[in-house]
Order: C-alpha cells, then structure tokens, then sequence
C-alpha cells in the first residue's frame, strides 16, 4: 500500500505520462494508451515499495526516457509497414500522414545540420551562446535539485519537524534560535499529541580509541527514539532501545557506513565489540545504512543522550535540538497550534525563561526539509532567477542571429515557396533548425554544467547543505532536454514566421523597409535591443549590490587579528584526565612547551573559537538587580577561556584586566565581559565590579562571579550577525558552574610569527610529547577560519558576477549585432541621403541617436524592474540598503556607455556608406 | 496456416515474450518482470518497447488478447491478458528447433563440447 501523498504524486506522474504518450503513433496509443498507463503504475507502485523515493524517481525517468526513444522507432516501422506492405489494409489510410511527417522531419534536420555546416561562424555563435546559457542554467538547476527540490532520504519526511525556540525583537520575524533543555524537551514530548513520536540529539565531536588511528570525528548523543522517529533501520545489529538512554546504561554506540568503511574495514565483526569513545569504553551495536545522512550535520557515530527524566537539568540548560514526526494525517498547523497552548502554560509558569510575550519568544516548528535548507533557499532562487535571465539575453541575441539570417535566405524561401512548399513546410523547417542549434547547444552545455557543478563542490559555501546530494541526474537531464527545446522554440518562432511571410513578389522586391513586414521585424528587432539592455541591467544591479556587500563584509572588523594564528581542537581523554586539576595541569604543561618554541608570541584555549558559531547562551542574573516581571532575561553567549586566549587573537582589553594564573579553582569566582554586555547590562553604571550569577532562579547555588575585565566586540557566531552579549569565564573556575563538570574540550589559539605550517607541526609535536594519543581536529589558520565565513556570500556574489558579465557581454554583442545588421537594412536609405547631401557626421548622429533612443528606454525599463525586485534581496546584502544610490546610479551609466559603444561602432560603418556600396549590396545582399 | 520459418529466427524481445505466454497467459507487466527475472536482468522490456513489440507480435497473429483469471486471485480489470495463438506456438517451436540445431552444431565442434 502506498502512503496518501504518495498516491497524489504518482498520480501526477501518471497524469504526465499520459500526456506525454502523444509522441507515440496514434494507433499504438489508442490501442495500448490505457495498458502503458497500467504498467507505468505498477512499475512505479513496485519501485515505491521497494526503494521509496529515490527508486521511483529513477524508474520514473527511464520509462519517460525510454517513451522518448521509443516514439521514433515506433513512428518509423510503422511508416516501414507501409512501405513494405505487410501492414494490414485495414489500418493503411488513417496513417500515411505520420510515414510523410517522418520523412519531412528527418530531412528538416538533415537540412538543418547542411545550413550549420554552411554557416560556421553562425552555427558557433548561435551553439556557443547557447551552451553558456544551458549549461549555467543546468548548473544551478542541479545545485536547486539536489539541495532543495528533492526531498530528504528518510521514509515519509514530510511528516518530520524541527522544533526550537527564539528570541526575536518586537517586529521582526526571525530571531536568535535556542535549542530546547531537557525539561523542555520531556515536556514537549509528553505533553503533544500531534506526534508519533518525539526524538532529541545534540551533535558535537567525539574522541574514537581502541584502534589503530585515534581519530576525532563528528557525533551525535540521541534519544534512543531517534532512528525509529527518522524510520531508520541499522543494515547490521540493532538500533537502540528504550533503555539505552537512561542513567546506568551501558554505553553502546552506532557506526555510519563511510566510518565503518574507512576505520574498521567493513568488518561485520565490529559489532559487538568495544571501542573507546571519548575514552569510555562502548560496544557497537550495530551499522548505519549506506544512505543515512544525519541531519544537517557531518555526523558519523551515533550514541544515546542519557537524561535522567526523574531529575533533568535545569530549564536553562539548553543543549537539545527536538525532531518530531507527526501522527498520520495531523498538518503542521495542527501541531504548531498544540504547541501554541503548551508554551502559553510554560509562559505562565516560568516567566523568567519563557517571558514576556509569544511574539519575542516563540516556540517555532517547521518541515526538517524547511530547516536544513531554508537558509540557503533564498541565495538559491536568486541564482535561478538570474540565470534564467542569462537564458532569456541569449535567446534574445540568438534571436537576433536568426532573424539576420532569415532576411538572407529570402530568395531560397521564395524559390521553395514558388516550386510548391506550403508555408507551414516552411516553419516547420525553419523551427526544426533552431531545435536543432539548441540542442546541439544543450548538449554542450551538459558538459559545461558538469564542469560548474565540480566547481560549485570545490570551491562553493562551505556550509552548503546536502552537498554530497550533489549531482546531475535524470531529472536534470530531462531539465536540460526541455530547456533546449523551449529555448529552441522561443528564439525560433518569431524569425520562421518571418521567413515564410516572405512571398516571392517580396524576395525580388528586396525592399523590406517599407513594407508591413519589414516594419514588424523593425519592431521585433527594436524590442530585441530594448529588452537585452533591461535584463542586462536587472542582473548586473543585482550583482553589483552582492559584490559591493561581500567588500563590505571584507571590512568588517571581526574584533580580533588572525595574521599568523594556527588553530586546533582536542578534547581530552576523561579516564586520564579525571579532574580539573589534571586538566590544569595539561595545559600549564602545554603553556610551557608552546611558550619555548621559537617565533611563538601567544597562545590560549577557548571553548568556541570567533566565527564558528554560538557557544550557546545562559541566562545570568545580576547581583543587586531584581528580576523584573515581564522584563528582559539576561542572556549572553557563555565562553569559557584561558588566560592567554585574548592575547593568542589580539582581543583588546577595553577596561579592567584579563584572566591570570592565579584565577584558579579556588580564588574568587571571576569573569570578563564584551563591550557590548557591559553597555546593554550596565548602561550608566561600570562593568567592572559588577556580580553576575548563572541561571536565574530561587536559590540559586551557582557562584557569584566578579566582573574584572572588559574586552573589545568579537563576532563570534558569523561576521554577518549582530554581537550579543558575552561572558567569559577562566578554564579553571567553569567547572563549578555545573557542579564539579570538568572542561575538557578546548580550541587551542597560537599566535607565531613564523610560517603557519611550521607552527603547526611545532604544535602538534608539543601536544603529541604530551599525549601522543591525543586526537586533534580542524587544524586550520584563523585566516582560514575568516575566509570561511565569507563563503557563502563569496560564492553567492562570484556566481551573480560572473552569470552578470556574461549577461553584459552577451547583451553587448547582441545590441551592436542587431545595430550593424539595422545600419546593413538602411544602406539603401542611407545611401539616398548622402546622396541628397547629408554628410557622414549627421547620418552617424542619426544612427548613435536611434542607439541610445533604445538603450534609454531599455535602461528605464531595467531600472524599474530592478527597483521592483530588490527587496527579494534584502535577506543577501549586509549593511546596505537594497536600493543602493551607488549602485544604482553607476550600473546603469557602465551600460549606457556599453550601448553607446555598440551603437557608435555602426553608426561609423553607415556615414562610411557611399552610394557604390549601396550598388553592390543591392546586388547581392550579405549579412555582417 | 502462415508459413512459421517465415518469422524466424526471432528478435530476441519476440523471443522472450513468447516464452513467457508459453506456460499461461500474461498481463503486460509480468511479461515485464518475468523476461528480467528470467535473464537476470539483463534485459528489462521498458513499456514503450513493451507494448510496441507486442502491437508488432499481435499484427503477425503471434499472441492474442484473451480473458483471464489467474489462480491466486489478484486480477485486475484495469490489466489485458495476452496468450500464444496456435500460430505463435509454431513459430515459438520453428525457432526452438532452430536454436537447438545451432546448439548441436556448436557442440559438435570438439573445442566446445563438454
């Protein structure tokens, strides 16, 4: 049994299918039509069942494939039939016509493929214009499939939603996203009832021991519902179990395929036996499928979260981001209106966490599909927009090509016409050629697809979801082979229609000019020029404010100096580091080392390294101010830092002191705050001084730190984000907050003037004389770690350049193509001026004013457009308006000079025109 | 009677789909599964080329379409059955035979013979 949704989508397919049988000959159709649809379901229903989407999509495009290919052999042996007169009388005369169209095709496209052969320069321009166009369109196509349009790999995944929560300023619509605490999540779990079940994970990175290489590798703690909520199955051993996740459980862990692969040699042996998880000993019980993919994340070991249900942490702890699949048949609406009620009773219950109002902390729910790629939903349409517009500038120019050359071939058309061609021979001639030049064009354009998409893996976002998902298939073919043929059509109708208007009292007259036609194609070309120049410009202002955003974002300060700094992160292993004090010590040991290389100048530890990511908030209340009702909680990004870390990134000391050795576990509780902490918590007063606990609740145990330091804004989750608040609290003092929890993990900051590769291998043997066990990952320089947080909006806008400039430069050729070929039209009129005594400068005059009577009226159009479109930007540029007066004052000017140009190159060839040119072309007519 | 050698040897999709109405007649689908199944998959008669073939198979009075209801009940209204007409089978058997003079000759050869 099929699901309802997909019986919908099989009945669209089918739907489709049936519409697309109008290839076959109609006899085979009618009398097999319902028995092709038959099968075509039951192959599809079989596939679905058996190998869920990815199967069905597969199947889908080799029965469209195969009905494609099939359709001109079956046209052609059942012409044959004919032919040989084996066919049966009775069915002879309905179908003599289809053997005639199939003769008249396959000449078309001989013919076709004669014209192009003739006309190399032609037939290059027309397929090369082409295959840029395609191929950029068929690039971001498969970057638009395989991240948004296809759905995610798991069985039903409609029915699973994310779940987290917000903080948002009054108004706006998005906000800072917090995950859920244990006791929100058992809350939300126990207390809905719009879901079948309810799964919690956190995902971080994870020490594997016990063999040969230690590796640090991406993990996820679940809930030991998670897989069933996905509807994943392990290939081998078992999933885990109610029980796996509570506290006392032995440790057993989950294997991705690739991991399983790469550490353990496929060995089914594996399960069952122990490895040492962040040096706990853990048995695996079994393997992921190959096809599992974690959400969202790089994760490749799966263990289960151990909460305590009796006793969870505290409400402020918020680590747990919450998936849920709904019941059967209970919409996202219905659930979210659950969910309204359940944050109504935890509003009035915890005011202090869930305060003050729905609107600026909302519980929010949407699609896991929506969640994992919502972000880059809008990057992507704006790609698709733009290179659809590419496509549009070509046909426009390919157009333009066509339209010249049909205006050559006026008497071959005549000649045709006059010994007995039907005018609808004539189009259909005229129509398969452009097919032709399109496809031909596609299929080039295929190949250069590929090579973007390679590109778009190397070099493309860093973050940029599903990314292995990437790549060309049959769905982008099929995309490609429809593409190539709607653009076919498109640049081909107007000029086929053109050409077979031309009758044979209109071949010998050559006059076109005046005539209604030749006023039509005045028109048609008029409209060409007009509205290259408009797309043109809607895409080049929309690159420029990408480009002029990502110099911004370049500007930016991002609090620190990453010249000369080498990263790394470690966790150490918790049976040889059992306590603070052990940890301490490691460190001081490494301090020591560090210090003594040659060319090193600083160095230090934090949790969450500037620019990659949120560390996670707590909410703080402050000593002597009482929490006020409906007033703001006190949040702020909790960092946790050694006493060289500012040193190791330049972080300047604003006012007080920063973190010494003698901050250790039992001095006073210290801590240090950003700029921005200290204004926005203490407007009027000084920081320094002040008293700040962890956790905002009756008696509250944690302990009472001093601030006694204030340090510059770091942008910490991303450059493009707003600074929050932060708290910094020294290594040896963080363990006391969550009661006695030992901080193991660390990146480590080196700040060298040496060679970075140098300081690296100086590093890691320094870590490796300490505990040459110790696994270590993301080595990387902190220029690197900036770089990276400009990769999406680097890609973004490299790619809007460069789908720009290809629109300008096409564009260009196309106006100072169609302008030459106007100027060649007039010869004849040109020449009867100069003749009556106009000289070559007003008759140049006259030609650059036609030029940039178009190019205003294009560049008025595009500006319009432009204006209209930009707020679908708003999302993509930093620090900018949308209607940049910089960029929209100096776009429009570099395309008014490029059409001048276009214009003032013609304009020259016409005031050279004397009348012994006009002779000649009278003579013989000739295209430039 | 038509002249059966005058068909022969067969294309290798007539072939198969004569096998397979050989035993009991068929729906257009379990021709499908059953020519993979019984090649291995190597060859998969996709629906065009399915019913394409079969148009071709019912021109020559091969195979016709016949009512019927298989055993265990899971007919459907939607599918048309196909089976052998006495001339397919004759065909089905001149090509048999031809394959199996091929066969001996083949083997005939001592490099060949088992």
């Amino acid at each position: 049994m099929l699901s309802a949704s997909q019986e919908v989508w099989l009945n669209r397919t089918l739907g489709l299918y049936r519409a697309a049988l109008v290839v076959l000959p109609a006899h085979l159709r009618d009398r097999y039509g319902d028995q092709l649809v038959s099968t075509f379901r039951d192959v599809s229903t079989h596939s679905i069942q058996r190998h869920g989407w990815p199967g069905a999509v597969s199947v889908w495009g080799r029965m469209f494939l195969e009905l494609f290919l099939a359709a001109p052999r079956e046209r052609l042996s059942n012409w044959q039939f004919f032919q040989t007169g084996r066919q049966r009388s009775h069915r002879q005369d309905s179908h003599s016509n289809i053997g005639d169209f199939m003769t008249t095709f396959a000449h078309n496209v001989r013919l076709a493929l004669r014209q192009l052969r003739r006309n190399p320069v032609f037939a290059l321009a027309a397929i090369g214009t082409l295959a840029l166009s395609i191929g950029a369109n068929t690039a971001i196509f498969t970057v638009l499939h395989s991240v948004i349009l296809q759905r995610l790999s798991y069985d039903q995944p409609d029915e699973i939603a994310a779940v987290w929560l917000e903080f948002r300023r009054p108004g706006s619509t998005r906000g800072r996203e917090i995950v859920a605490s244990e006791p929100e999540y058992l809350e939300f779990r126990n207390q809905t009832t719009s879901f079948a079940s309810v799964a919690a994970y956190w995902v971080g990175e994870t020490n594997l021991g016990g063999i040969e290489e230690p590796a640090r590798v991406g993990s996820a703690g679940v809930s030991a519902n998670f897989l069933e909520t996905l509807r994943v199955t392990p290939t081998l051993g078992r999933s885990f179990i109610a029980g796996d996740d509570i506290p006392g459980a032995e440790p057993v862990a989950l294997l991705t395929h690739g991991l399983w692969v790469r550490s353990f040699g496929a060995d089914s042996g594996i399960v069952g036996s122990t490895v040492l998880v962040n040096g706990v000993s853990s048995t695996v019980v079994g393997i992921l499928p190959q096809t599992f993919r974690f959400p969202g994340h790089d994760v490749q070991l799966i263990r289960p979260n151990i909460i305590d249900t009796q006793n969870p942490e505290g409400r402020a702890s918020h680590y747990l981001s919450i998936l849920g699949r709904l019941q059967p048949g209970v919409t996202l609406a219905t659930a979210r209106a659950e969910t309204e009620v359940l944050m109504n009773a935890w509003r009035s219950e915890f005011p202090e966490q869930h305060g003050p109002s729905a609107e600026t902390h909302p519980l929010v729910m949407t699609s896991l599909h929506e969640r994992l790629v919502g972000d880059v939903r809008p990057a992507l349409n704006l790609l698709s927009g733009a290179v659809g517009l590419v496509l549009l500038i070509a046909c426009a120019n390919v157009a333009g090509l066509m339209l010249a050359r049909a205006e050559t071939r006026h008497r071959e058309m005549a000649i045709r016409t006059a010994i007995g061609a039907g005018r609808s021979r004539l189009v259909s001639q005229m129509l398969t050629e452009s097919v032709v030049i399109a496809l031909l064009g596609g299929a080039l354009g295929l190949g250069l697809a590929q090579l973007g998409v390679n590109a778009i893996v190397t070099a493309g976002p860093a973050d940029l979801p599903r990314q292995d998902n990437l790549s060309m298939n049959f769905v982008v073919l099929a995309f490609t082979a429809l593409i190539s043929l709607i653009t076919g059509i498109a640049f081909g109708i107007a000029p086929a229609i053109a050409a077979a208007r031309s009758s044979v009292a209109h071949a010998f007259k050559e006059s076109s000019t005046g005539s209604t036609t030749g006023r039509r194609r005045l028109t048609f070309r008029r409209t060409l020029i007009v509205s290259e120049i408009a797309i043109a410009l809607v895409l080049a202002i929309g690159a420029a404010l990408l480009i002029k955003s990502l110099a911004q974002l370049r500007r930016t300060d991002p609090g620190f100096d990453p010249t000369g700094v080498v990263t790394m992160e470690f966790s150490l292993n918790s049976a040889l580091y059992p306590e603070t004090t052990d940890v301490a010590r490691f460190h001081r040991n490494l301090n020591e080392r560090l210090a003594a290389i040659p060319g090193v100048t600083a160095s230090g530890a934090v949790r969450r390294l500037p620019l990659t990511g949120s560390p996670g908030f707590e909410t703080l209340s402050l000593v002597g101010r009482p929490s006020v009702e409906d007033g703001p909680s006190w949040n702020a990004q909790y960092q946790v830092a050694s006493a060289g870390f500012f040193d190791a990134l330049s972080v300047p000391i604003k006012a007080g002191r920063k973190f010494n050795e003698r901050d250790g576990e039992s001095s006073p509780p210290v801590a240090i705050t950003n700029e921005r902490m200290a204004q926005l918590f203490w407007p009027d007063e000084d920081a320094i001084g002040q008293q700040v606990q962890v956790g905002n609740f009756p008696d509250n145990a944690n302990p009472v730190m001093t601030i006694v330091g204030v340090v510059g804004d770091v942008r910490q989750a991303s450059l493009v984000e707003d600074v929050n608040p932060q708290l910094f609290v020294p290594r040896q003092q963080a363990g006391a907050i969550y009661g006695g929890f030992v901080t193991r993990v660390s990146t480590l900051a080196v700040r060298a003037d040496t060679d970075p590769s140098a300081t690296i291998l100086s590093v890691r043997n320094a870590i490796g004389e300490l505990d040459p066990n110790l696994p270590l990952a993301n080595i990387q320089t902190m220029q690197h770690v900036l770089s990276r947080s400009m990769s999406d909006e680097r890609f973004t806008s490299t790619v809007m350049g460069l789908f720009s400039g290809l629109a300008l430069i096409l564009g260009a050729v196309g106006i100072y193509g169609l302008m030459a070929y106007s100027v060649a039209q007039q010869t004849r009129e040109i020449g009867v001026r100069m003749a009556l005594g106009a000289d070559g400068r007003s008759v140049r005059q006259a030609v650059v004013k036609h030029g940039l009577i178009l190019s205003m009226t294009g560049i008025g159009i595009g500006l319009l457009v432009a204006l209209g479109l930009s707020r679908f930007m708003s999302g993509l540029v930093f620090n900018l308006g949308v209607r940049d007066p910089f960029v929209f004052g100096s776009i429009p000017l570099l395309l008014f000079v490029t059409s001048l140009l276009a214009a003032y190159l013609p304009a020259r060839k016409a005031a050279a025109v004397d009348l012994r040119t006009y002779r000649q072309e009278k003579r013989r007519p000739s295209i430039r | 009677m038509p002249d059966a050698s005058r068909l022969v040897p067969l294309k290798p999709n007539w072939f198969h789909i004569l096998l397979t109405l050989s035993d009991e007649p068929h729906h257009g689908y379990s021709i499908m599964r059953e020519v993979e199944h019984r090649t291995d998959g190597k060859l998969k008669l996709w629906p065009a080329t399915l019913y394409g073939t079969i148009r071709k198979l019912e021109d020559e009075d091969l195979i016709e379409r016949v009512e019927y209801e298989p055993d265990d009940g899971s007919d459907d209204e939607r599918r048309q059955y196909y089976a052998l007409t006495r001339f397919g089978k004759r065909v089905l058997r001149t090509e048999v035979e031809r394959l199996e003079q091929l066969v001996r000759l083949a083997r005939a050869k001592t490099a060949l013979s088992k």
